[in-house]
């Protein structure tokens, strides 16, 4: 296959994304968690039928970074938002925290498997790729995704309590694990850089760096900008701020989200502008997840068989402490009951574009063990969580309706 | 009111420079800080797209119309003045730039309607027929008088020169539809010299590639004493000619049955057009600029998707003309026109002065109204890609001069491209056509609770 034909591959991806979403902005077809395009590109890819090479792979990485960026960029505009509606600080916090968790726990379940099953004699805390590896898998496996819990709570016309704190939550949990990608990237000095910096210091830079460059855009459009001139503007502090990540073998994720952070949080246009990206979102997460489906060779991934399972049974667990925490502190969460942890399973885009993200800046066993973790994650997911969220939303008392799509007027509507 | 206007307007300014200098100082750290990582590109990208934008802004109030800003952005910020973007990022950049310039021919020809035509017939037919014959001769003999100062032609035997003459009338000849569009889109002008040039500038590119290989086939046996007149530039014309228009019309009926039946996402579809149909036509031998331009006449006056086609390309045009423009200005080698910029100053001027001549006569025998007849020649001194693709193709073909001649075409079409916009926009100021609105700014939203 050859450069141009993989570009119009691409571009009828991204037409058939956009295609596939409703007039409402949310799809009404294919799986609970948006990530059909990852399944289409494994078996496009090396490991399968061969049709993307490597070659043509890397010709296609600037893309790929552009295309986490603007994920980034309008997962942190969206920080703390459902549709128009603000989520209350506590949520916030709640969410944040319930992502940090299943970090955590993912990440130290997988630095202890990944140290038993290959001891190289390095103290613990000086194992820095094992944390990398571990820390990238935490946070590939740590969100709970807002489509699945959408789209279930769409088809069974879920309203209530439980529903609404579980869009917050899923919504609110994407902030450590974009942060914590950041520091991941400093562990390993970045090769793009020339003076030698402590990783604390570098860390500090990317989100000042994603910060700054939201306010200034910010600032740009608070002034006499025309409405044609936003796309200009926006477009292009996002192209600085992806293309001085990628510049510097930074972490594109953290200063994409905390641009998207920056703008929201300063910017008098947030409604306009999140209304002017928002379309954007799935034309380009469908030629990005599909490049990281691509991407993904197991056999580069050691013990392979051992750790997959590991990492999927530690998800689970911090899922359960998810759960349990969160209908300890909310008790008409309690109603859901257990179905609600396989319901917490679900994840997607930005677990795939935090692999995507680590496969791309550690290239070989690291990165691919984090891509493989995502998908595998995801593949979990997509099998349990709908039925499990389903479940949940009826013990609650909040779906109306047997599952099944919408009905044809709505969709029109 | 109007001096707190003044003085608010003045503020934002200020401001939009400091962010501007800060932007600079971000990516002139970048510059210093890192090496060897990722491909520069997407960065200098967005940097050229926004300090374009700024520029554009901030010069405005001065009458200096926004693609000047984007070109002076793209020269600063270019490998000759502050490194900002590298040689290396510029070539790069042109994959966009194709897509840039190829949604710039299909909104041109879309802007080409026939009433508009019809109305402009009698003046567009003189002005054809003049501008383009007698420009090339007149062109032609500045050139040629001017020899014994250019260090390339002063060593070439006078039949040689004669015909060098006559590639540089015929690089003389060629007008720049991107940058009368930039000038249109931004002033949003309506009247007669807003259709004259749009309608002159749009069709003389077929006029000037049938004169292409007129030239060349003319020019070649005097260049290359004892080579025979060919008549396969002719061969190859009609190739080109007729089946860039065939291809054009197929692409116009297909995207209009597109807007009619589908109608979504039209800029991936623009984005899947420029990007890949440009690599193809290429490969095909086509002029593609000729082809997109006759899909956008096709949509524009064979279906009634016109109007929504062309809104939807200009929703697209901001961050199209200032990425075309500045890495235009990137391009631009500044180092080059330091030295050639005498004799590149002397032969924009002898241009700049026949044009204004042939306008006079062929207004005079088309009768046009007093406006057009002091203005229509404005438009027509912008030069862009076209007068390069011509110099880049003669320094091919020709190598033992082509090298230093195309040297003398970019310095001259810099200056071109520099002054001709500025003098379009005046003329469309000074006859009333600039549209008095401007564009609605971005309403504020009320707090978020």
């Amino acid at each position: 296959m050859n450069a141009l034909w993989a570009m119009m591959g691409l571009i009828a991806a991204a037409f058939v994304g956009s295609v596939l979403v409703g007039r409402r902005g949310q799809r009404r077809h294919g799986l609970a968690s948006g990530s059909e395009p990852v399944l289409v590109g494994f078996l496009l890819g090396p490991t399968v039928l061969g049709l993307v090479t490597p070659g043509l792979l890397e010709l296609f990485t600037p893309l790929a970074q552009v295309g986490l960026g603007w994920l980034a960029l309008i997962l942190g505009l969206d920080y703390g938002w459902v549709d128009r509606r603000r989520i209350p600080v506590l949520r916030r916090i709640g969410g944040t925290l319930a992502g940090v968790l299943t970090l955590a726990v993912v990440a130290g379940a997988t630095f202890l498997l990944l140290r038993r099953l290959q001891f190289t004699g390095v103290p613990w805390w000086q194992d820095t790729v094992r944390w990398i590896q571990a820390g990238g898998v935490g946070a590939a496996c740590a969100e709970t995704t807002r489509h699945a819990v959408r789209w279930v709570a769409d088809r069974v016309k879920a309203e209530g309590p439980v529903t609404e704190l579980l869009l917050d939550l899923s919504d609110a949990d994407d902030l450590g694990p974009f942060l914590i990608c950041g520091a991941l990237f400093t562990l390993e000095p970045p090769a793009g850089l020339r003076w030698a910096t402590h990783p604390g210091v570098l860390w500090a830079g990317q989100i000042g760096l994603g910060v700054a460059i939201g306010l200034l855009t910010a600032l740009l459009v608070s002034r006499e900008f025309r409405s044609r001139s936003l796309w200009g503007v926006l477009f292009g502090t996002s192209m600085v701020a992806i293309g001085l990540a990628v510049r510097a073998d930074l972490a594109v994720l953290t200063v994409g989200f905390c641009m998207g952070l920056g703008l929201s949080a300063v910017s008098r246009h947030r409604q306009a502008i999140r209304a002017l990206v928002l379309p954007a979102e799935y034309p380009l997460r469908l030629p990005a997840l599909l490049l990281a489906g691509a991407r993904i060779d197991v056999g580069q991934v050691p013990f392979l068989t051992w750790l997959v399972p590991g990492i999927l049974a530690a998800r689970l667990v911090a899922k359960a402490l998810v759960a349990g925490c969160a209908a300890l502190l909310y008790p008409p969460l309690r109603r859901a009951g257990p179905p609600l942890v396989p319901g917490l399973m679900a994840c997607g885009p930005s677990s795939m574009a935090i692999g995507l993200a680590f496969a791309l800046r550690f290239p070989g066993p690291v990165g691919e063990t984090v891509l493989v973790s995502a998908a595998a994650a995801t593949i979990l997911g997509e099998l349990v969580a709908p039925a499990g969220l389903r479940s949940a939303l009826r013990r609650a008392g909040e779906a109306t309706t047997q599952t099944g799509p919408q009905p044809a007027a709505e969709v029109a509507a | 009111v109007s001096g707190t206007g003044e003085h608010r307007r003045g503020a934002n300014r200020g401001v939009e420079l400091l962010l501007l200098a800060v932007l600079v100082g971000l990516m002139l750290l970048a510059s210093r800080a890192t090496e060897g990582g990722g491909s520069p590109a997407l960065a200098a990208l967005g940097f050229l797209l926004l300090a374009g934008t700024v520029v554009a802004n901030v010069l405005e109030p001065i009458g200096i119309p926004h693609l000047t800003a984007y070109l002076l952005t793209g020269m600063a910020a270019g490998p000759y003045a502050l490194h900002l973007v590298d040689h290396q990022t510029v070539q790069d950049l042109s994959p966009i730039n194709a897509l840039a310039l190829s949604l710039i021919a299909l909104a041109g020809g879309a802007e080409l309607r026939i009433s508009m035509l019809r109305s402009t017939a009698r003046s567009l037919l003189w002005a054809m027929l003049v501008q383009n014959v007698a420009v090339l001769l007149l062109m032609s003999g500045a050139f040629f008088a001017l020899r014994s100062f250019l260090p390339f032609a002063r060593v070439l035997p006078l039949t040689a020169v004669l015909g060098v003459s006559l590639l540089w009338g015929m690089m003389g000849i060629t007008r720049s539809p991107a940058a009368t569009l930039g000038v249109l889109s931004q002033t949003r002008a309506k009247g007669p010299l807003a259709n004259f040039t749009l309608g002159f500038v749009m069709t003389s590119d077929v006029v000037v590639v049938v004169l292409l290989a007129v030239v060349f086939t003319v020019a070649r046996p005097l260049i290359e004493p004892g080579s025979p007149l060919s008549l396969r530039s002719f061969r190859e014309l009609g190739h080109e000619v007729l089946g860039s228009v065939a291809l054009g019309s197929t692409l116009g009926l297909v995207l209009a049955a597109y807007l009619r039946f589908v109608g979504r996402q039209l800029v991936l579809v623009f984005v899947a057009l420029g990007l890949v149909m440009t690599q193809v036509l290429d490969y095909l031998r086509f002029d593609w600029l000729l082809i997109f331009i006759t899909a956008g006449f096709v949509v524009q006056n064979l279906s009634k998707q016109g109007d929504r086609f062309l809104a939807e390309i200009e929703r697209l045009g901001e961050i199209v003309y200032v990425i075309f423009f500045a890495t235009a200005g990137a391009h631009l080698d500044l180092r080059l026109l330091g030295q050639l910029w005498p004799l590149a100053l002397a032969l924009a001027f002898a241009r700049a002065g026949c044009t204004w001549g042939a306008g006079q006569v062929a207004s005079r025998l088309a009768e046009d109204p007093p406006a057009l007849r002091r203005w229509g020649w404005s438009g027509l001194v912008s030069q862009a890609g076209l007068a390069l693709g011509i110099a880049a193709k003669i320094q091919a073909e020709h190598p033992s001069f082509g090298t230093a001649f195309a040297a003398m075409a970019v310095a001259t079409v810099a200056l071109n491209e520099l002054v001709g916009p500025v003098l379009f926009k005046t003329a469309l100021d000074r006859t009333g056509e600039t549209a008095a609105q401007p564009e609605p700014e971005v309403a504020a939203e009320t707090p978020a609770t």
